[in-house]
């Protein structure tokens, strides 16, 4: 006996809408077809059974989390590591980071020659400035490369630490003499107090040249930023370093036993920033810290930039 | 520029990393299944967009990256394959792990990483095109594009997908 093509064609169709019953699922099927493959689940008990394990499955696979990237990554790829680092990739992150943050911070200042950043007294300075500081009445001092004690006063933000209120310009290393500001100066100026990276401004120095060094912490970790207008005089820049990029603007860094420094050069301003290795622990954390959001700061230091200009005559 | 926005103008490449890093990190990690493949995933994609961006039109930047994501994905699939590529097979069943064992039965807890190992255990092409629909919330008619697939292929395979999953997960 031949089998009945009628029942073979019903089973072939059958079967067919079986396969349409996750497109029935998303509403992805025309009214005709959609109450065909109804029609047959009302038919099927199994049917039915397996399109709610179905529903089930699709919500398990929407209701998955986003997944954070690990903390650093895309100003990784930002600004694409340099090579014969002496203290590994987490410096570097978290280095990034802030470079990511801090070079949207003050933004435009008058066209100048081309400048060569004396790195290495900027990274003296820094590392002065973060250095311990005997106090006669806690008997001790600050970890070097980590955050210095709060002592309060100009230029610091509430809650955080912050350097010394003046440091005297003679003691400090430097090509130029700086003088601290004040906190509401620097905020009526723009200068953020908190970077979206988790760095919050610790203090702000002017320098008799015109260079502001801006010193920021996530708590680990000091970032000083100075700012300088012009453009960058690459090749006078020590034969150390190694010339790199952050997004679309030109960099060069240099590393040393326990300090990075980094220039980066945005339009006619020029960045130069100075970190110290913290204890590797600590870069851990801030490592497995959550990527911040996205920041809002450009159009805040776009306005700062023309206050600073303004105040501090760079545009004279 | 926010998530889902329908952008009328072409954006940086910073702006894409910056705006759409997470979601982009995320349907990377849903196709790979771990985070080293999904950096360097990730990584191609930026490239291929910072090449692209020339030719970006304005629209839907979220179904623009999902379509260079999974391309890249299955690119690097069958480079790492090193053999002409294989039809997918036909019967589902063929490519079923065992059903789980009872006294792994799904918690809460643990269901999202139950979740996400089966379905890195997916065929690649079922799991792209479940990717796809239920982590960017494409329509079919979009996944058929981005795969450059008849839309029945695409139906097939999500249905096929979802069913292999409905298994690994009981």
């Amino acid at each position: 006996m031949s089998p009945d093509p009628t029942s073979s064609d019903a089973e072939n169709r059958d079967a067919e809408l079986h396969d349409l019953l996750s497109a029935l699922l998303d509403g992805e099927l025309a009214p005709a077809e959609a109450s065909e493959v109804r029609a047959y689940v009302d038919r099927h008990p199994e049917a039915q059974v397996e399109l709610d394990d179905l529903a089930r499955v699709r919500s398990w696979v929407r209701d998955l989390p986003a997944v954070d990237p690990p903390f650093g990554f895309y100003e990784r790829l930002l600004r694409p590591p340099a090579p014969a680092r002496r203290f590994g990739p987490k410096l570097a992150a978290a280095l990034g980071a802030a470079a990511a943050a801090v070079v949207v911070l003050v933004g435009v200042t008058p066209l100048s020659d081309r400048v060569a950043p004396p790195v290495n007294a900027y990274a003296e300075r820094h590392m002065h400035m973060v250095a311990p500081t005997p106090d006669p009445a806690a008997g001790g001092g600050t970890i070097a490369g980590s955050a210095p004690a709060t002592t309060g006063g100009s230029g610091s933000v509430p809650g955080s630490v912050a350097p010394p209120l003046t440091v005297p310009s003679s003691a400090l290393p430097g090509s130029e003499s700086f003088q601290a500001m004040p906190a509401a100066e620097l905020d009526g100026h723009g200068i953020p107090a908190q970077l979206t990276t988790g760095y919050r401004r610790m203090g702000g120095y002017i320098g008799d040249g015109g260079v502001m060094h801006l010193m920021y912490t996530n708590g680990t970790v000091v970032v000083s930023v100075y700012e300088q207008s012009g453009t960058v005089a690459w090749d006078a820049l020590p034969t150390a370093g190694t010339r790199s990029q952050v997004g679309s603007m030109p960099s060069w860094d240099m590393s040393s036993d326990n300090e990075e420094v980094m220039v980066v050069e945005r339009g006619t301003t020029v960045y130069t920033l100075v970190a110290v290795a913290a204890h590797d622990e600590m870069i851990d954390v801030v490592m497995a810290m959550p990527e911040p959001p996205a920041p809002s700061m450009a159009e805040r230091a776009q306005q700062a930039s023309h206050t600073v200009v303004a105040s501090f005559g760079f545009d004279q | 520029m926010t998530i889902g926005e329908e952008t009328d103008r072409v954006p940086t490449w910073e702006e894409v990393a910056r705006d759409y890093g997470r979601f982009l990190y995320t349907v990377g990690y849903r196709l790979t299944g771990n985070h080293e493949e999904t950096q360097d995933l990730v990584q191609e994609v930026l490239l291929r967009v910072n090449r692209g961006l020339a030719t970006y039109r304005p629209g839907s930047m979220e179904g623009w990256l999902s379509r260079i994501a999974t391309n890249a994905f299955l690119d690097d699939v069958r480079r790492k394959k090193r053999r002409p590529i294989e039809p997918l097979p036909e019967d589902a069943e063929r490519v079923l792990p065992g059903a789980r064992p009872a006294d792994e039965a799904l918690d809460a807890a643990n269901l999202p990483d139950h979740v996400q190992a089966a379905i890195r255990s997916l065929p690649e092409d079922y799991r792209a095109a479940v990717v796809l629909c239920d982590v960017v919330g494409m329509s079919y008619e979009e996944i058929a594009d981005a795969l450059d697939a008849p839309i029945g292929t695409v139906r097939s395979r999500i249905h096929r997908g979802r069913s292999q999953l409905r298994e690994l997960l009981r």
